[in-house]
Formats: structure tokens, C-alpha cells, sequence
């Protein structure tokens, strides 16, 4: 496992920390899986994806500070 | 022309069907599928492909008058595809290396600006050791920001089978044969270890999967996510460095115990010479006689037999219950040849049943090609005894299948059999020798008749009687 599967694996233990039992939709987990192992390209365009989702779940900033990190 | 039959297993794809017209194989296009065709019969890497015979052979036909009536704009003919297999019957190396051809068209395509809109192991199929692409309507254009439709589907029906297989030394052929869609992220998950996810792929494909799926659960909108990977510069290489690093993690997968009892394995197989020899020659010899079309050699073992009379017939369906054999004839036939027999993993049993939708998706074992020839040498006796289906039952069927038959009856005083009564405490009382071919001369004609081993096991050319 290189340093983007290891980036890739921490970003995902912060947003799945709960299981679902509600409606599933398999393929939308694996479209976004796409990006983590899309190589580096592909993590930085997840974390711009998910970069207000990743702040709000760790209490950092409130949702209208929304910015993508440069 | 003769009538059109749509094969019930082809409809989950809205934009093309395949139909049958006697021995010919179509496919109707909707208008979207032709266009696709269009762009993909110019590309040269189909050339390529179709030159090598990784994808099945097809050609644009005149269209019958019936499918334009559907609604259908335009007609292709495949080239007729042997005998059709099922992942749940091949072996390790065969789903693995039907996985690496999915992803070299895959990888390919992408070079042409073209993706494969699905990722299921049954759009392979095999000629003799050879794996065949055969689902053309497969191929569309990629459009600009869109993930791989098709990478869940290649994990559940490809990678996650193989890392069973490969990392669990369990098989997959229950678990593919229980669900047509394969085995899930989640439900493959709970099966590995902490230590199993530092293996190359369980974290990452098994682990990471499963947690998303459950992730994505919660979120409500999940239907926008194509659309957000499109507008934030989603790229093609993306996909690209995605399927160059699970064709590494296929390639490398190795199931471990077929390696290391590969060599006591044939050493255990081998038979006194000079019954062996004589068992050769009568059964090449039955086979040069008839010029059968299809063999089938039900318990090939390691496929000795199959090799043998391959050289007399068009294919040869070279069938055993024992995936290890299986693998080592496959790799047998790999290195070796003969170029025209299939290997295949079916108990008999307990063969593969019709499933999926309506029970039609697909075809039980005898469903798929009647047999010109049967070899059946050395098997009645494990069926009869082991297990425990009666001799009439078992001669039944194979008069059934209504190929002439090369059957080798290994009577009661064998040791090999003496050896599986032992357990029985007697409990067999229909597989006692004068018994046994008087039920074969009652549903066969006695063509030819050999004793080997001083009466010990005999040999049979049976024709089925008409009923």
C-alpha cells in the first residue's frame, strides 16, 4: 500500500465511522472509491469533493466556509 | 429464414439482444448500440483483438424482417461460441485470466476514447483455453468525467471470487453459482482479517469498498455524485491508474495449494502401464471410429482421455468435480494444447441447474450441447457409491444424453472399490457386477467389450438403445 492508499484509507475511517441500514446505493461508494485509487489526481479531487463534508465531521469550520483547500 | 429465438439470459442490456436463428448467433442493436458499434468497428484496437480472437468474431448482417418490426435498426452475427461455460464452473486460473483480459479491453478502449459500460465474467467465454469477449454491445463511448460504471461489478464478480480463492483457500464456485451478481464487498469483508487487509487489494478494493457503500448509505445525496465527478474534472487516467493497478493485483494472485501439490498430484494418478495402454487404445480407437462432433469426459481427472481423443473430435468438454484437477489440466492445456478442450469444475452429482430470472438466465449443463460421445471411465462406481445415487438412475442419464459411450465399469472386487464399500457396512446393494451390465444391456447396444486387469475392470462401446 503506497502514501495515497494510506491517505486515501484515513480519510475514509473519518467519514465511515458508522454503519448504514438505510437505502443503499453500492455503486455511488464505488464511484467515489474511483477517485481514491485514481492515483494522486484523483485524492486531491476527493478531498476538494469532500472538503466541507471533512471539516464539518471534525467540527473545524461551519458549512458556509466551504473553500477547497489550493 | 428459419425463426428467431431471443436467448432468455440476454435482456438486462435495454440496447441490444441476442437472438438465435438456428446455428447462427445475432445480436439486434437499438439505434444508441449501433451507434456504438459504428465507432468501435473503426477503432483499430478491435481489429487487433478480434485479429486474436480475444473478442468473439462478428460482422454486420442483412436484418430479418422480425427484429425490424421490434424496433431493432441493425443486426451483427457472432461466430458460434462451442459450449457455453459458466464462471461457477472454471478454475482459479481460468476466472483470473478471463479477469485480465476484461481489463486489457478496458484499458484499451480507454486509449480509443471508448469504456466497456459493464464488468461481468459472463461476457467471457472460452475457446478451449482461450478466453473470448463475446458481449460487443459491451463497448460504448466514454463520456467526458464519468467513473467506470462497471468497477463494483468487476470486483464482485471477479476480484473478490479470486481473493477467496487465493488469499482464504476457499472456493468460489458455491459462492458465484449462489448469486448471479457475485460476492458482495460487505459479505467478503467480514471474512478477512485485520492481517488479510495488508494484502494487496483487501484493503483497498475489499475494505474501502464496504465502508463506503456504507458511508454513501447515509448521505441522501448520492444520485448527484456522477454529475459532481463530472463537473470537478473527473479524468480518464483516473480510471486508467485504477485498472493498471488491479491487473498488477490479478496478475500476482496465486492459488497457493494449487502450486504446491501440483507434482504429487500426477504421480498419484498414474496407472499400470500395460492396462493403461490398453485402455488408450481402445478408447483413441472408439473415437477414430465415430469422428464425434462434441465429446464430453465426465471425471476427467487431469484429462489424460480428453487429450487423447481430442485429436479425433471438433471439442471435447473435459468435466470434474475436483478444482485442483481442473487448474492442473487447465495449465496442461495452456502449455501443452490440445487447443480445442474446455476444462471445466461440475459435480455431477449435482451439476449446475438453470438460474436467474425465470430460471432462464442460465442453462443447466445438458441444456448446452448434446454430446456425440461420452467417456465416462472410472466414474459410475464414485457416483453409485459415494454419492449414494442408484445405478439405474445413473445409466438412466447417461442414455440420456444420447452420445454413443465409452464406459469403464470398475467392478466390485477392485480394490478402489472394496475400499469405498468399506465405510458403506454393506448399505450399497445395487452395485454388484452381473446386476450392473444387465441394466447397461438394457438401455444400451453392446458395440465392443474389453476386460482389463483380469476381469477386474471392463471396458464398454455403448450405443443407446431408441426408447
Amino acid at each position: 500500500m503506497n502514501k495515497t492508499h494510506l491517505f486515501a484509507l484515513a480519510i475514509i475511517l473519518l467519514l465511515s465511522a458508522v454503519p448504514a441500514h438505510a437505502y443503499l446505493d453500492p455503486a455511488s461508494g464505488s464511484m467515489f472509491l474511483q477517485l481514491l485509487l485514481g492515483g494522486a489526481a484523483g485524492v486531491a479531487l476527493a478531498v476538494k469533493l469532500y472538503w466541507r463534508k471533512l471539516l464539518g465531521f471534525l467540527g473545524i469550520k461551519k458549512e458556509q466556509d466551504d473553500q477547497p483547500p489550493v | 429464414m428459419t425463426s428467431l429465438r431471443f436467448d432468455a439470459g440476454s435482456f438486462r442490456d435495454r440496447e441490444g439482444r441476442v437472438v438465435y436463428s438456428g446455428d447462427r448467433v445475432l445480436r439486434a442493436l437499438s439505434p444508441r448500440a449501433l451507434d456504438a458499434w459504428e465507432t468501435l468497428a473503426a477503432t483499430a484496437f478491435f481489429e487487433r483483438l478480434s485479429d486474436a480472437g480475444k473478442v468473439v468474431a462478428t460482422h454486420r448482417v442483412e436484418m430479418p424482417e422480425e427484429l425490424a418490426a421490434e424496433g431493432w435498426v441493425a443486426t451483427l452475427e457472432h461466430r458460434r461460441i462451442a459450449f457455453v461455460s459458466y464462471p461457477y464452473e472454471w478454475s482459479f486460473g481460468m476466472l483470473r485470466d478471463a479477469a485480465l483480459l476484461q481489463l486489457e479491453l478496458l484499458r484499451l478502449a480507454l486509449d480509443d476514447d471508448m469504456i466497456l459500460k459493464d464488468a461481468s465474467s459472463y461476457n467471457v467465454q472460452w475457446q478451449g483455453t482461450h478466453p473470448v469477449f463475446i458481449d460487443i454491445a459491451s463497448f460504448e463511448t466514454w463520456i467526458d468525467g464519468d467513473p467506470w460504471a462497471g468497477y463494483l461489478q468487476f470486483c464482485q464478480l471477479y476480484l473478490y471470487p479470486l481473493l477467496l480463492t487465493a488469499y482464504l483457500d476457499v472456493g468460489f464456485h458455491p459462492w458465484l453459482r449462489g448469486s448471479l451478481d457475485g460476492i458482495g464487498a460487505e459479505e467478503i469483508n467480514r471474512l478477512f482479517s485485520w492481517w488479510d487487509r495488508l494484502r494487496p487489494g483487501v484493503a483497498t478494493d475489499v475494505y474501502l469498498q464496504a465502508r463506503l457503500q456504507a458511508a454513501h448509505a447515509k448521505t441522501e445525496a448520492v444520485n448527484s455524485l456522477r454529475q459532481e465527478l463530472r463537473g470537478a474534472g473527473f479524468r480518464k487516467q483516473m480510471i486508467v491508474h485504477n485498472v493498471e493497478r488491479l491487473e498488477k493485483i490479478v496478475r500476482r494472485l496465486r492459488w497457493r495449494r494449487s502450486e504446491s501439490e501440483w507434482a504429487s498430484y500426477t504421480q498419484a494418478c498414474s496407472y499400470d502401464s500395460e492396462d493403461r495402454d490398453q485402455k488408450h487404445h481402445f478408447v483413441e480407437e472408439a473415437a477414430r471410429r465415430l469422428r464425434p462432433g462434441l465429446v464430453w469426459d465426465l471425471g476427467c481427472n487431469t484429462g489424460d482421455y480428453s487429450c487423447l481423443v481430442a485429436e479425433h473430435a471438433d471439442y471435447v468438454v473435459a468435466i470434474d468435480g475436483d478444482h485442483l484437477a481442473v487448474e492442473h489440466l487447465y495449465r496442461r492445456l495452456m502449455a501443452d494444447g490440445p487447443s480445442n478442450v474446455l476444462p471445466l469444475c461440475i459435480q455431477l452429482a449435482d451439476p449446475s441447474p438453470a438460474l436467474g430470472w425465470r430460471e432462464r438466465e442460465r442453462r443447466t449443463l445438458s441444456e448446452r450441447g448434446q454430446p456425440d460421445l461420452v467417456l465416462c471411465l472410472a466414474l459410475i462406481h464414485h457416483l453409485v457409491i459415494t454419492a449414494n445415487l442408484p445405478v439405474t438412475e445413473v445409466l438412466d442419464w447417461l442414455a440420456e444424453l444420447g452420445g454413443n459411450l465409452v464406459l469403464e465399469l470398475v467392478t466390485e472386487s477392485d480394490p478402489m472399490v472394496q475400499r469405498l464399500l468399506r465405510n458403506k457396512g454393506g448399505a450399497v446393494h445395487d452395485y454388484e457386477t452381473a446386476f450392473v451390465v444387465a441394466r447397461i444391456e438394457e438401455r444400451f447396444e453392446v458395440l465392443e467389450r474389453k476386460e482389463l486387469q483380469d476381469g477386474l475392470r471392463h471396458l464398454y462401446l455403448l450405443q443407446p438403445r431408441q426408447s
